[in-house]
């Protein structure tokens, strides 16, 4: 780069008036009450169990688990009366199989707590999500940007909803060839170099097609991976989900975004409580979160191997590994992790964490739809 | 000086000294004659029949001396002296009987004494010469000390009152002064001069010592002998001494008798002192040190007046209306320094003239150009460059000033060789032009035109743009001295776009205008010297285009939506009357009357009744053809304001106005944003209507050089908007079924402590305020906080601000400001849950915290170039540290789910001290 002094002086301008942000710890504050949070929806894929999970809001400051809300009648009612029971299986997660809901009618979730306070949602009809067209991909300057492409010839969704699973093979530094078990160095009986990680999408991503004349999604950007990351290092796989939603539904959705990922900006907006489709029948002022759907769910999957994307170098945190070569006593002594043997009588070592990729986070059971 | 003059002399000199060398010797031959009501070049024809004597004389010049005199064998010196005492002729006669008449000074026909002594500059015992090297001196005194007749002379002088009327203006670039008080001190009567530099005064006929005072400018007086309502012009000289005084109230005890109150006048000096950002005088950054006067944010302009909202002041630019006042996200305002004289911001008892918004009035006025000569200013800042050129077009009738000012920060950004910063774009400009005519002495014509657009992208693919139009017509007429009328005609425009290609799937580009047209006519009638009559009549007609939605480009998807274009016409008419009872109790009452009416065409829902707005419950759709009256609102708009003086230094004042506005801001920002969008009221959103009550007691020492006062208000406004949450105002077809009503309470004390002279001044403020909103809405999706009060989102309880200026010396001088305020509230987070994987947040009911303090520091230090009269151009140089602390203010506080976790964190706008040097010069 060149330093004139124009150059300078505006990087001063930059530097100066670029404003800043700090941390900021807010006051000791506590909602004065606890409010009941429903997760889940109705699902209209034949076959597929429905699972509605109950929990409470926590203080910010609360560090455990959030509360589940156990042994409440959670029922489905149709418009038409009819009512299906979900059973409880594991605390506060409440299941239904075997039902699956008819087009055409419309359905509520029904909560009863075993304080005896009743929740219900709105009715709610059942939402078909069209097919995925395609999940993409493209190669920018310092990384990989990935979107997703869908239609709707029938111009009748228009709001989507988006989640998605990522997973990453990758290799630890080095392949060991033995283990120290009870201080004898054996074969190694399970390879522990080649992982599987994954991650899921926290950030809420919703568009709306209402204001385009054909119901078209075209390369709606998902996620933004780094060339350097390790995701990118040996094979990359996304499993993307697409979930259409009413309008309501979408409205819930971006305004719960608006308020919690978009912002840090000087037009912010302003903050608010916002509620989904259910609410307290006992009180109004309670706060009820979440919001209730009915409908299905659309997949689609792709993988990204090293090859298509050659002069991305990844930044495994394996760059500091080193080896030594000790003695067999020695290795008695020191318990590192054992490479390979290097002469007749000595070994190369290296630390555990440079040999053992599920020190990294992954697992070494491949998955079933890896390729 | 001395030396040129010298030489010119010895020119000049010596060939009179050659001639008088051959001449006979001087006789002082008599002369005679009989002159009745004679033209003066009659009187010389007969002169130079009878004597010697040969006239030279500017027959123009003389063409309205006439003779009324017997002469009797009396020298011609003696004649002409009598003839000429007292005016503005002088005459001299050499020794060849030759007579030079000539105005303002008479000729030498001597060399001075001493001239030929070479190298000795003390000629103290010539009295000429030393007359001719302080001429300007003897020019400023004498119409001091002439005594002005004015009307017919009568004798003897007739008893009772008359009036007399006229322009105060700048001797030396012609200019008017407003706000000039123009006063007899005993019987004490007086008045100021307006917008225009013109004032009316009646006073008992008879001879008076009138005096003038202004700031920035010497005080002076003129005798004056009232035979008759007469026209009488006064000129005033720049007050060399108040350079850098920092003077805020145009009277030293205008807090005391004036009987406004609640009113704050700023001058382009006070602009120019106090220390800005990045370096530019700033005029809203000045109005927002004042008492009562709060901003939400660091790099706001808005202005939030007494606990109204940002919307609810007229901005007034030479009577046209600014709809965005700020340039550069707020970092400065629309006002080029270099075209403003000065800013009056009335937060109570807001004269019956102005109208339209709930909170306070800002009026800018432009300067005039230079009547007499071309003259330029501009300056160089880190981010912004400006010019400004004025000067005559007509000597004495036309004038003319220019102003161009514009951002180079894109050219700054463009220099980085970083892809996210070349991807930005920042930049704005604006033009400023005003032309003032005076055909004659019954009408002047006063036209401005002002430009101002902005353009921004911050390495997004989203590109903003908004743009400030606005044009003013002006004609003054004065019918008499007691009866002056003004017509103005203008337009005022504001417009944005928003636009975006990235994905030509996608590219789409939006669209918003507002377009303001005003008709009014305002008469000012002085019947006596105890009462000032004002009324008018006006006619504004808005036309606003709330939406447009377009596809960009051939690929582009989508589909074309229009919010329709919406119109209305409100008229007003008022009257206001200001009676002085006795010199201690005044009173000004005023009424005005205005009419709303909205209309076609247009489509207007009807919701059911007793039910929320929604879409589900439209129960109609009605519609309108072109002008069909729609919707009409109207009212009265009370003003009333007393004052009693306690003692000549103390006062206490009482004020009450309602106001009423049928336009509105809608935004779900707390601060001003490009994006906003105005509503007309219609159908189903209702204008708003205010209230204020406001007492206050003014104290001054002696002298007035310190003031004290304390202002109390309370408040109450009907019918304002808030959001339902998460409302969305882009094009929305049906905006109120997003919105809330809510009315609004806000109460508060201002303290005051202003020291205007001496080498130590500037202002101590300190308010106590609070605003709280409270939403009638039908049920829960209608209210907020169940229908309690709430705190504004500028509720700011307590607010400290010291301006303080330190003059080393004439040419150097030091400022000081110190601000402090109480956290905006804002909604935090209470709780978290987890859904669909990832924490969220649960907010608190609205505004029910407050964010760190904010309290800032400012330094700045004016150096003048030297004060030497003739120079090439006249500069000065600025330096200032913003934020001198580098304290991280808090703008906002915000939370954010990243990884599944919630953090906290605090934006800052600045988080350093900002340097910043700026270079202006005048030439």
């Amino acid at each position: 780069m060149k330093n004139t002094p124009i150059n300078i002086l505006a990087w001063l301008l930059i530097l100066l008036v670029g404003g800043c942000v700090d941390p900021y710890r807010p006051p000791e504050v506590a909602s004065p009450n606890s409010y009941l949070v429903v997760n889940g929806f109705f699902d209209s894929a034949p076959g597929a169990p429905t699972t509605i999970r109950l929990s409470r809001t926590q203080n910010l400051a609360d560090t455990k688990a959030p509360t589940v809300e156990t042994k409440a009648v959670v029922t489905i009612e149709s418009q038409n009366k009819a009512i299906y029971t979900l059973a409880e299986g594991a605390a506060g997660t409440y299941t239904l199989a075997g039902v699956t809901p008819r087009t055409g009618e419309n359905y509520r979730l029904h909560i009863r707590t075993t304080k005896g306070v009743e929740y219900f949602s709105a009715y709610v009809p059942v939402i078909q999500t069209p097919p995925i067209d395609s999940v993409s991909w493209r190669k920018e300057d310092n990384g990989v940007q990935i979107n997703v492409n869908a239609h709707d010839a029938t111009n009748n969704t228009r709001y989507y909803r988006w989640e998605f699973d990522e997973t990453w093979e990758y290799y630890s530094a080095f392949t060991s060839s033995y283990e120290l078990i009870n201080n004898q160095l054996v074969d190694r009986a399970v390879r522990v170099d080649q992982c599987w990680s994954n991650a899921s999408s926290t950030n809420i991503m919703t568009t709306s097609t209402a204001r385009l004349s054909q119901d078209v999604v075209s390369q709606f950007p998902l996620t933004f991976i780094p060339g350097s990351s390790i995701k990118l290092g040996v094979k990359y796989s996304i499993l993307v989900r697409q979930i259409a939603l009413s309008q309501t539904g979408f409205d819930y959705y971006d305004q719960l975004a608006k308020i919690t990922q978009n912002i840090g900006s000087i037009f912010d907006p302003q903050p608010s409580q916002i509620t989904g489709n259910l609410y307290c029948a006992n009180n109004s002022n309670e706060l009820v979160l979440g919001f209730f759907r009915v409908g299905s769910v659309a997949t689609k999957r792709l993988f990204i191997s090293r090859s298509q994307i050659p002069d991305f170098r990844a930044i495994t945190s394996y760059e500091s590994c080193t080896t030594d070569t000790l003695t067999l006593a020695e290795i008695r002594k020191d318990q590192p992790a054992v490479v390979t043997l290097y002469d007749m009588t000595r070994y190369l070592t290296t630390s555990t964490y440079c040999v053992d990729c599920r020190l990294r986070g992954g697992v070494i059971k491949r998955p079933d739809f890896w390729q | 000086m001395i030396q040129l003059y010298r030489t010119t002399f010895l020119y000049i000199g010596l060939l009179c000294f050659l001639t008088t060398a051959f001449a006979q010797t001087p006789t002082d031959k008599p002369i005679s004659g009989d002159f009745s009501n004679t033209p003066f070049t009659q009187f010389v024809h007969q002169i130079e029949a009878q004597s010697p004597y040969r006239f030279f004389y500017d027959p123009i010049d003389a063409d309205s001396i006439r003779l009324d005199m017997r002469v009797d064998k009396q020298p011609l010196r003696l004649v002409l002296q009598q003839l000429f005492n007292g005016t503005k002729y002088g005459f001299s006669i050499d020794n060849q009987q030759r007579v030079y008449i000539t105005t303002t000074r008479p000729i030498r026909t001597e060399l001075p004494i001493g001239f030929f002594v070479r190298g000795r500059s003390d000629t103290g015992a010539d009295s000429t010469l030393a007359g001719y090297l302080t001429e300007t001196q003897k020019k400023r005194v004498e119409p001091e000390t002439k005594v002005y007749e004015i009307g017919k002379r009568t004798t003897p002088i007739r008893p009772g009152r008359s009036t007399l009327a006229g322009y105060v203006r700048n001797v030396s670039s012609g200019e008017p002064i407003v706000g000039a008080a123009v006063y007899l001190e005993n019987p004490r009567i007086g008045t100021i001069s307006d917008q225009f530099g013109y004032y009316s005064i009646t006073l008992p006929r008879g001879k008076h010592d009138l005096k003038l005072r202004s700031i920035g400018l010497k005080d002076t007086r003129r005798r004056i002998i009232l035979y008759a309502d007469g026209k009488f012009d006064i000129e005033m000289e720049d007050d060399v001494i108040a350079l850098k005084e920092v003077v805020i109230e145009a009277e030293k005890d205008k807090n005391i008798s004036g009987l406004q109150m609640g009113q704050e006048r700023v001058d382009i000096k006070s602009i120019k002192q106090v220390p800005t950002a990045l370096g530019e005088a700033d005029l809203l950054r000045v109005i927002q040190t004042l008492p009562g006067v709060k901003t939400v944010g660091e790099s706001s302009t808005g202005l939030n007046v007494r606990g109204g909202a940002t919307d609810q002041n007229l901005i007034l630019y030479n009577d046209a209306t600014i709809y965005n006042s700020s340039h550069l996200f707020g970092f400065f305002s629309a006002f080029n320094p270099d075209m403003i004289k000065s800013a009056e911001l009335y937060k109570s008892a807001i004269p019956s003239r102005f109208g339209g918004r709930l909170s306070s009035v800002l009026d800018v006025q432009t300067r005039d150009g230079n009547k007499k000569k071309f003259v330029g200013s501009g300056g160089i800042g880190l981010l912004t460059g400006r010019l400004t050129l004025e000067g005559p077009i007509l000597k004495d009738k036309t004038s003319f000033i220019a102003g161009v000012r514009s951002s180079y920060s894109d050219w700054l950004l463009r220099q980085l060789q970083n892809a996210s910063f070349q991807k930005s774009q920042a930049q704005f400009y604006d033009i400023n032009l005003h032309i003032t005519h005076e055909a004659n002495e019954k009408n002047a014509f006063y036209l401005t035109g002002y430009l101002s657009r902005d353009q921004f992208k911050l390495n997004s693919d989203t590109s903003y743009r908004y743009q400030n139009q606005t044009a003013t017509l002006k004609w003054k007429h004065v019918f008499n001295n007691k009866l002056y009328s003004v017509f103005t005609g203008n337009y005022s425009g504001y417009k944005y776009d928003v636009a975006s290609e990235k994905n030509p799937v996608n590219a789409y580009q939006l669209d918003f205008s507002i377009k303001q047209s005003q008709l009014k006519a305002d008469f000012n009638y002085y019947p006596t010297n105890q009462h000032a009559v004002d009324f008018g009549i006006s006619s504004t007609h808005y036309r606003i285009s709330p939406g447009s939605f377009q596809p960009k480009g051939r690929e582009s998807l989508i589909v074309p939506d229009v919010v329709p274009t919406e119109q209305a016409l409100e008229s007003a008419v008022y009257i206001g009357d200001r009676f002085d009872i006795s010199p201690r109790l005044s009173i000004s009452g005023g009424l005005r009357y205005s009419v709303y009416t909205y209309l076609g065409p247009n489509s207007v829902y009807q919701y059911a009744p007793g039910l929320p707005k929604s879409v589900n419950t439209i129960i109609d759709t009605l519609t309108y053809g072109t002008n069909k009256s729609i919707a009409t609102y109207q009212g009265p708009e009370y003003r009333l304001a007393i004052r009693y003086a306690l003692s000549s230094t103390a006062s206490v004042k009482a004020s009450f106005n309602r106001t009423r506005q049928y336009i509105q801001m809608l935004s779900n920002t707390t601060v001003i944003s490009p994006t906003d969008i105005w509503k007309l009221s219609d159908p189903n959103i209702k204008p708003q209507v205010g209230d204020q009550y406001a007492v206050g007691i003014y104290k001054n020492n002696r002298t007035n050089t310190i003031e004290l006062s304390a202002e109390a208000y309370y408040k109450t406004m009907q019918n304002l908007l808030d959001y339902r949450g998460g409302a969305s105002l882009i094009l929305n077809h049906h905006i109120e079924t997003d919105v809330v009503r809510a009315e609004g309470m806000a109460y508060g004390v201002e303290f005051l402590v202003k020291k205007m002279t001496g080498k130590l001044n500037g202002w101590l403020s300190y308010t106590y305020a609070r605003t709280l909103l409270r939403t009638n809405g039908l049920n829960s999706s209608e209210t907020i906080n169940q229908g309690n009060f709430y705190p504004s989102s500028y509720d700011k309880p307590h607010d400290f601000t010291m301006i303080s200026n330190y003059k080393i010396n004439r040419r150097f001088s030091l400022s000081l400001n110190f601000t402090y305020s109480t956290g905006r509230p804002i909604t935090l987070p209470v709780g978290k849950y987890t859904l669909d994987n990832a924490a969220r947040l649960l907010y608190s009911e609205r505004n029910q915290y407050r964010i760190p303090d904010y309290y800032r520091a400012d330094f700045a230090m004016n150096i003048e170039g030297n004060h030497k009269v003739k120079k090439l151009a006249h500069s000065s140089w600025t330096v200032s540290v913003y934020n001198l602390l580098g304290r991280h203010n808090a703008y906002s506080v915000y939370f954010k789910s990243e990884n599944g976790r919630i953090n906290g964190y605090q934006l800052s706008i600045f988080g350093n001290p900002i340097p910043s040097v700026t270079y202006n010069f005048r030439f």
